[in-house]
């Protein structure tokens, strides 16, 4: 994918003017609810894809892009509403701009314009899953099973596997019901064969030996066996006529079974008749069954002409997932009409067939009539074979068509009887001239049952060579079919296995020291995925039976993380996480900055929050570099936005225009910040707040006091190990503490927000310069300057052991020797 | 950006990668046959039956037909 340099919005959603320079780097966004950064998320997702997931997904309703991306006040300037991206393409190592308005979200402008920038650009538009917020987590955990299959398979771009799947199983059936044909015909001109030399089984000693007898009566030489090449009626010339020869009793027994056949039909088929016929009825007549099916066929085609996202029909444009699953869903609706269907269609095909059977018996008779010289039946004959031609045509494709299903049923329900005993007539017509035929010498009888024997004998060797032929193309589509069947599932399957091994490595990781032996497992059940995990080696159960919802929100992430991994391997180098952080317990915080660090340290992650201490820890852990911070939002201009890593230097701006009051209002904003940190670091007991909206008085000085004790146990600890050079490092860190603390009363400016609020903005700028120059110098002394975090308590099976940075620069231990007692000094002390 | 790109999941890649080797090995296909069917597999979007069939017995379909 591509890593972003920087990123300039206007005028879209909430936000006016605003451009954040990523640095091609992790970055953090932090700031209150309602202060923009979704609007930075939505920014991101509209120029890499030209969509706004919030939208246009699922249950966004009205909303889209092209009435709501633009800003509510833009009014003339919506058309200015647009996203600037610069990045760099890593996978072909150039550097690219893409510009989207939001007058045109389908064109992205992009520079360059190299076929290998705008293919990639292109390849973008289709993984929408870079982007992770915090209710899509819910997607992959609690959900049902084969909805997460769908996802999952979604996600992992599966759906092209079912297509192939279905092309070369189609492939199969096809080449399935040409063999099934070519078999049928063998069978046929094989029983042809057998009847024409007067035998029960088709066997070919029993046919080489009637044969024989019948060239035995003709006094010709008996044929030693039988090949594809064998002639039955070798050394008999046929007689001056062309055409087949008019054997009687061949004859007899053809029409025999034409009329046999034909005048059962109406009794073998009655039955099935008026069943199909009430229940083509009943579909016919059932409004909603009938629209579900012919609307299945639509989208049906629609799932297969989903193109970029856009729909088929009306082209307005969707997220193509979400398409996809709509049109899914509705589909899944439509299932109890399809299985009806089936039903129908099977009762249908089986009538076609008896159809198709009665018209061959028709044919056969057809052939006999110039040997017969019974021209006057050629016609009636002929008309009944093409007017069953014609209502096999009625049985082709007839549901979704209410005038061509009334026809089917007027076919089935009417003319089928009276059809058939004309047709009985003329056949019996044929059977009284066959009759009339004077009977044969055996010679002649011999001779022509011979010649017709032979050209039946050529024609079944004709067709096996067709069924052998039709045998092998089966074979291979069925074997190519089979082989990516196992393919695509053990590929699979190792996939889930790799997906659930990289799941449990991440999620044990996250849980270190409670969940060590946790194990999650991807299983497929049909067409279900389940998705279920350990819960304290009591068994797996699915994420929500038992554990907390923070546990859950700690797996989905998990998940998303390692589906992303096998999905996008080596290009999984972007990734938005939309407050996803924030719903993670807050003691496993640190560990997924962590595990995002040293899992994944080529992906660039984009991450929002709404808490500091988050943002701290990020920073803190090697996550992110650089943040920026929103402070506030307003209709009118934006995200107010702040960067704590120059606050020093906007508050010397603003004192040097004279603005003590702003002055006041950054410092305090951070220092909020900083009693945040240090609070939660280490480990400081605050007042309790139920409402939880602790401010600087409740939190700076809790902090600031909890830094001092921590240091003073730090200092005694390093003088019971007898380490002088800690104790002198941590005594001077002591002395320096206390005296800027001193300097700025800390105790007395903090006791009450209000006041001390109001005080410093009656200072003047150079008194209120010496105040937050002592308190950057206070904050200095708890910071490491290598790697900025500042000063916190570690544990060790709950207990504080050291109080350090996050580099080790600053690292204080806090564990005193233990004093050795002699046997003689317990000794005193027990008897004391 | 409306050129059409031909770009694959890496899973499913994967899958057509190791698809085409185990077609290879099969005696009754030749490397004509598995290369029409595996390009078929990679580039055509609208694949189907016939289009398999195609690939897969291209001059005796045109004969037949």
């Amino acid at each position: 994918m591509l890593k972003i340099e920087s990123i300039t919005i206007k005028e879209f959603r909430g936000i006016r003017d605003l451009t954040l320079n990523f640095k091609k780097q992790s970055f953090g966004i932090c700031g209150p609810n309602g202060t923009g950064k979704s609007g930075v998320v939505d920014a991101i997702e509209f120029a890499l894809r030209g969509d706004v997931t919030r939208l246009s997904g699922q249950g966004s309703g009205d909303l889209s892009v092209g009435k709501h991306g633009p800003h509510v006040d833009a009014g003339e300037k919506s058309e200015n509403a647009s996203v600037r991206i610069k990045a760099h393409l890593y996978a072909i190592g150039k550097d690219v701009e893409i510009y989207r308005s939001v007058a045109s979200p389908q064109t992205a402008v992009v520079e360059p314009t190299d076929d290998d920038v705008v293919s990639a650009v292109e390849e973008l538009v289709r993984h929408p899953e870079f982007a992770l917020s915090r209710r899509e987590i819910a997607k992959y955990i609690m959900t049902p099973a084969t909805q997460r299959a769908t996802d999952v398979q979604n996600l992992l771009r599966l759906s092209e596997i079912d297509k192939i799947r279905k092309a070369l199983t189609a492939a199969m059936g096809t080449e399935k019901r040409a063999m099934d044909a070519a078999s049928r015909s063998l069978l046929d001109a094989r029983q042809d064969l057998a009847r024409s030399l007067d035998l029960e089984e088709i066997d070919p000693s029993q046919i080489l030996d009637a044969a024989n007898q019948r060239r035995s009566i003709l006094k010709l030489e008996p044929i030693e066996e039988l090949n594809e090449g064998t002639k039955l009626a070798e050394g008999i010339e046929q007689d001056g006529e062309n055409g087949e020869q008019v054997s009687k009793r061949i004859f007899s027994e053809r029409i025999s079974s034409a009329i046999e056949f034909t005048t059962g039909l109406d009794a073998d088929t009655s039955e099935r008749r008026t069943d199909l016929v009430e229940a083509l009825t009943q579909l016919r007549d059932d409004a909603e069954a009938f629209s579900t099916l012919r609307r299945k066929k639509l989208t049906s085609l629609g799932l297969e002409l989903i193109e970029d996202g856009s729909c088929p029909l009306c082209e307005t444009t969707w997220v193509e997932d979400e398409l996809r699953e709509f049109l899914l869903a509705r589909l899944e609706t439509a299932k109890e009409v399809d299985e009806k269907l089936k039903t129908l269609t099977s009762e249908a095909d089986y009538l076609s067939e008896k159809m198709k059977e009665a018209n061959e018996y028709l044919k056969a008779v057809r052939s006999m009539i110039p040997p017969l010289k019974l021209f006057l039946l050629m016609k009636p004959i002929s008309l009944r074979i093409s007017r069953l031609s014609r209502r096999l045509e009625r049985f082709k494709d007839p549901f979704g068509d209410k005038q061509k299903l009334n026809e089917l049923i007027e076919e089935i329900d009417g003319a089928w009887l009276s059809d058939d005993t004309e047709t009985v007539q003329v056949l019996r017509e044929v059977q009284e001239a066959i009759e009339k035929l004077p009977d044969e010498s055996a010679e002649a009888a011999a001779k022509k049952e011979l010649l017709i024997a032979s050209n039946l004998y050529s024609n079944s060797v004709s067709r096996k060579a067709a069924f052998q032929e039709a045998k092998r193309k089966h074979s291979i589509s069925e074997q190519i079919s089979t082989q990516f069947h196992t393919t695509a599932s053990e590929q699979l399957t190792a996939i889930y296995e790799a997906v659930s091994a990289d799941f449990t490595k991440f999620y044990r990781s996250l849980n270190r020291g409670d969940e060590d032996d946790f194990e999650g497992e991807l299983v497929t059940e049909g067409k279900k995925l389940n998705f279920n995990v350990d819960f304290y080696d009591r068994g797996k159960y699915p994420p929500g039976a038992f554990h907390s919802e923070g546990h859950q929100d700690g797996m989905g992430l998990c998940l998303y993380l390692a589906l992303a991994k096998h999905t996008l391997g080596e290009r999984f180098d972007f990734s938005v996480l939309d407050d996803v952080l924030m719903s993670v317990d807050t003691g496993h915080r640190r560990e997924v900055c962590r595990l995002l660090t040293r899992e994944f340290p080529n992906t660039q992650f984009i991450l929002t929050t709404h808490d500091k201490v988050w943002l701290h820890y990020m920073r803190s852990e090697g996550l992110i570099r650089d943040s920026q911070l929103f402070s506030g939002w307003s209709v009118e201009t934006g995200p107010k936005v702040w960067d704590d890593s120059d606050v020093w230097e906007s508050i010397d701006k603003e004192l040097e225009q004279d603005k003590t009051s702003e002055a006041a209002s950054l410092l305090r904003r951070y220092l909020e910040h900083v009693g945040y940190v240090l609070s939660d670091g280490l480990r400081a007991p605050v007042r309790f707040r139920a409402d939880g909206r602790y401010d600087l008085g409740d939190l700076l000085p809790a902090g600031l006091s909890r830094a001092q004790k921590q240091l003073k146990r730090a200092e005694q600890a390093a003088k019971s190990w007898e380490n002088e050079t800690k104790e002198k490092e941590i005594g001077e860190i002591r002395s320096k503490f206390a005296k800027v603390s001193e300097t700025i009363q800390v105790d007395y400016w903090l006791v009450n927000p209000l006041v001390h609020y109001n005080e410093w903005s009656n200072f003047t700028s150079s008194d209120f310069k010496t105040l937050a120059d002592s308190y950057k110098e206070l904050i200095g002394i708890l910071r490491c300057d290598n790697c900025t975090a500042f000063l916190h308590t570690h544990l060790h099976r709950g207990k504080e052991v050291a109080l350090s940075c996050s580099c080790q620069t600053m690292h204080y231990g806090l564990s005193k020797k233990r004093r050795v007692i002699s046997n003689l000094a317990s000794a005193r002390i027990i008897k004391s | 950006m409306t050129r059409k790109s031909n770009a694959t999941s890496p899973t499913v890649s994967h899958i057509i990668d190791t698809f085409e080797n185990e077609l290879k090995e099969f005696d009754q296909l030749d490397n004509d046959q598995v290369e029409r069917l595996i390009a078929l597999i990679r580039d055509d979007p609208a694949i189907n039956g016939s289009k398999v069939q195609e690939a897969i017995f291209p001059s005796e379909n045109e004969s037949e037909h």
